[in-house]
């Protein structure tokens, strides 16, 4: 009889090994190619080895179950297990994808089990990107909205700031000084990183190197030449606007 | 319900967005309409412009008659008829409302009271008024010497209106008479204040209505905010993945199982009757929120195995300090997960807390985490929980409190917040 490759990706030890032993219980041709605890490992395992079921935990430390779905090939049947994810169980219910709910119960498992074996000779229907695309998504909207913390280098010290407390982000050859009202830091996120996750009607571009908070700036000078400079609240930095940038506050 | 809001207060002032208007000379307006301070306030507001007024007209009349008695007299005239022009039918509106009548009876008497300021205004303005047209004709008399022999009594229109329009005969006339002293009269004598008076009812209910709506807003508010701390204190996922650990260790190591399970309900008793006890405030103490923290990092300990070890050191005598829930469990659930759960190896957490002082002498409490795990790296986030701990910190004590994240090389990675010694005070 061809043995079925089984890999369990589980961070919880006793979880683990419950899982590893009711699936031995109930699949005799089940050939144990890797337990992992974490999510790298599991996600070397599936390159590895020729996995036909896969039982990733969503949530682990490190790469997420969904990130080791995938680097699995579309022959490797995939069974998500989670705790508490009400909104990734609503992506499931498409039934492209099986997942069950901690803690596992038997007569579940053995459900999910048969219907991944009767899956597995079949040629694979592919939509799996797909919908593992889209439930990242929803795990995002549920779990992170907008950028709301950058960690900095001010000296040899990482700190966290609050993007509230931003004054301007500013583009320098390989880094980007991130400037409040107390504190200078360097980042090497690019600015092109930064931008998605910024509200535009909060922090101005006014310049190919400059993000600026738009309720920071004091007043706008203009020189001899016509160009644009901003004097910003408590900071005596002058920030250049560029041309093409001019525009916002040739109203003003 | 509304009448009872209004009688039950009339000498008090009414709420600010009902009265309607705050300034100074006009405070009677922030007062019940027809009500005692309303009228004191009212009477010498009036008494004092017709004083003045009064005096312009006293110093024509004693220029003007050469005689200081008669000036006085025409003065002492025109005031007393002014006054009881203005102020007999409020009065009588007041001594109406403080008889405490149902509200549409009492409507209808206050009508009454201004209608009959109207009646005496007229009679009032003809006694002061017939005295100064007599001293006018006398004064015509013996100065021009009767020239067009008799000034013919004018009537009340042009007298008070003074805008030229010629008096009107008949039936018509009288009409047009009556109609305009009864607006004129009843300006002067209450008329206003009789449409605030009506308005006033509604005013008030509208008030209490806002009021009744915002005080539920803050109560929803409240139930939710109680509600989402709750929630996060027991995260689903957390008490889940607790649940299902514990399903496994049953057969495998029933004595841890039976350790994980005392470690969650010190952990359930910490969070959850904390929830009863504190309905009405949603401050909790220090000692609380370390408690809080202390089972969740013990179940932790039972789940994560001897890699995970923790610290907490808080003197007895901070315990009783006040503290905003859900913020130390946060930063303690942090450092787990994104300091120690991702590095092999073994992990520490520790708890302080401290007062320090600040550079402006404040004394501050400073409550940190210190983790010796994977530290920060630069990057960007979109953290929820650590964004909420800066809301509330925001909301409750604005700029006088701080969260602060930091790793230094070599060194744990230290997350703190600093928040004033004597909150009760400072809670806005």
């Amino acid at each position: 009889m061809k043995k079925i490759n089984i890999l369990i990706a589980e961070d919880e030890q006793p979880q683990r090994l419950a899982l590893q032993q009711l699936i031995a219980e109930l699949m005799p041709d089940a050939n144990m190619v890797a337990c992992c605890e974490d999510g790298l490992s599991a996600l070397e395992a599936v390159q590895q080895h020729q996995i036909d079921i896969a039982f990733l935990d969503i949530r682990m430390p490190g790469v997420s179950g969904l990130e080791v779905a995938r680097a699995a090939p579309p022959t490797t049947q995939l069974i998500f297990t989670t705790a508490y994810d009400e909104y990734a169980i609503n992506a499931f219910d498409a039934g492209a994808v099986d997942y069950l709910l901690k803690p596992i119960k038997r007569e579940r498992l053995l459900q999910s089990i048969e219907r991944s074996r009767s899956r597995l000779d079949l040629p694979s229907t592919n939509n799996m990107h797909a919908l593992i695309d889209k439930l990242q998504q929803q795990l995002q909207n549920t779990h992170r909205h907008a950028l709301k913390w950058i960690s900095a280098s001010v000296g040899d010290t990482i700190k966290m700031f609050a993007i509230e407390d931003v004054q301007f982000f500013q583009a320098q050859d390989k880094y980007v000084r991130v400037v409040t009202n107390a504190d200078e830091a360097i980042i090497r996120t690019p600015l092109k990183e930064l931008i998605p996750g910024l509200d535009p009607e909060i922090f101005w571009q006014v310049h190919r190197s400059l993000l600026v908070r738009a309720n920071a700036i004091q007043r706008v000078k203009r020189d001899d030449l016509g160009k644009f400079y901003l004097h910003l609240k408590g900071n005596p930095e002058v920030l250049p606007v560029s041309g093409a940038f001019q525009h916002r506050f040739k109203a003003m | 319900m509304g009448a009872d809001s209004t009688s039950a207060s009339l000498n008090q002032a009414l709420p600010s967005d009902v009265a309607n208007s705050r300034l100074g000379l006009f405070s009677y307006r922030n007062y019940p309409v027809f009500s005692l301070p309303w009228l004191k306030r009212r009477s010498m507001l009036f008494g004092v412009a017709i004083m003045i007024y009064s005096l312009f007209v006293f110093v024509g009349m004693w220029l003007r008659s050469k005689n200081f008695q008669t000036g006085l007299f025409s003065t002492i005239h025109f005031f007393l008829g002014f006054m009881v022009m203005v102020s007999v039918g409020p009065s009588l509106a007041t001594w109406v409302r403080y008889r405490r009548f149902r509200l549409s009876k009492e409507r209808y008497a206050v009508v009454i009271a201004i209608m009959l300021g109207v009646v005496s205004s007229y009679f009032a303005d003809q006694w002061s008024s017939g005295y100064l047209e007599k001293v006018f004709e006398e004064q015509k008399f013996s100065s021009v010497d009767a020239k067009n022999g008799n000034v013919p009594r004018q009537d009340v229109t042009t007298r008070i209106d003074a805008n030229g329009k010629k008096p009107a005969q008949g039936l018509g006339a009288l009409t047009v008479n009556v109609i305009w002293w009864l607006v004129v009269y009843g300006a002067l004598g209450g008329g206003f204040a009789l449409r605030a008076y009506f308005s006033e009812q509604r005013r008030l209910t509208e008030s209490h209505h806002r009021r009744e709506l915002a005080a539920m807003q803050l109560q929803k508010d409240e139930t939710a905010l109680r509600l989402s701390v709750l929630q996060a204190q027991v995260e689903p996922h957390f008490l889940f993945n607790t649940l299902a650990s514990l399903r496994s260790l049953v057969r495998q190591d029933p004595a841890r199982a039976e350790t994980t399970i005392d470690a969650l309900v010190d952990h359930l008793r910490a969070t959850i009757p904390k929830m009863r006890e504190d309905t009405g405030k949603l401050m909790s103490t220090l000692g609380q929120q370390v408690d809080i923290c202390s089972s969740y990092l013990k179940l932790m300990q039972v789940r994560m195995g001897p890699r995970l070890r923790y610290e907490v050191s808080v003197l007895d005598s901070f315990r009783e300090l006040e503290f905003p829930p859900l913020m130390l469990i946060s930063l303690v659930e942090n450092a787990i997960k994104h300091g120690i759960e991702t590095k092999p190896g073994d992990g520490r957490i520790q708890i302080q807390a401290e007062k320090i002082i600040t550079g402006t002498g404040e004394e501050k409490l400073k409550v940190s985490v210190l983790d010796n795990g994977l530290g920060l790296s630069t990057g960007l986030g979109g953290g929820l929980g650590l964004a909420n701990i800066r809301d509330q910190l925001k909301a409750h004590f604005g700029a006088a409190a701080a969260l602060e994240i930091g790793t230094r090389p070599n060194a744990d990675t230290i997350a703190s917040v600093e928040l004033p010694l004597s909150m009760s005070n400072e809670n806005a």
